[in-house]
């Protein structure tokens, strides 16, 4: 998968580059078998 | 993010990611306890997963739609305390489930930001997964 791919529903989802405020690494992969609900937000308002 | 703050009791054993693209992650913790929320918030600095599941920029008309106006005023009179962004307010943001193999379930791309999917369509959807 490269960069500009862009997946669909059904499609695994990689992990991406995602931290914490204490910058530590977030994995989906570490969370396979609970579902997650994701929400892309805009900006910090 | 309230709402699904509010209705955790509803959605299961889903565990709620946000993210967001700053680059200050300092920020993140910041609004996490304002919002009060115990789940994650997280930084995707070069918007890798915004790409990923194809969130894009929206024009100027339709990131301030009357609806996005709309959107902030009842915030504002719901007493949340709005700062003028830093960061790109063009980025449109998107909602996804993810399923517990790790595939994605549902996406929903907003048009403009007072599209997103309500709290009743976010707990249909989790409830796909049972």
């Amino acid at each position: 998968m490269t960069p500009h791919d862009v997946i669909g529903e059904g499609d695994p989802l990689p992990d991406v580059a995602l931290v914490d405020q204490k910058g530590t690494q977030f994995r989906f992969s570490d969370h396979r078998g609970r579902p997650l609900l994701i929400v892309l937000h805009r900006h910090l308002a | 993010m309230i709402a699904v703050r509010d209705h955790l009791d509803q959605l299961g054993d889903v565990l709620p990611i946000v993210v967001t693209f700053t680059d200050d992650v300092s920020r993140l913790g910041a609004y996490r306890n304002h919002l009060d929320i115990g789940f994650p918030v997280l930084a995707d600095v070069d918007r890798a997963l915004y790409r990923l599941l194809g969130a894009g920029r929206g024009s100027i008309r339709r990131v301030w739609s009357p609806g996005t106006i709309a959107m902030y005023a009842r915030l504002l009179r719901h007493g949340r305390r709005l700062r003028p962004p830093t960061e790109d307010t063009r980025q449109l943001g998107a909602d996804a489930v993810v399923d517990r193999d790790g595939r994605l379930h549902r996406l929903w791309l907003p048009a403009s930001p007072d599209a997103r999917p309500d709290i009743v369509e976010l707990i249909e959807a989790m409830a796909e997964l049972d």
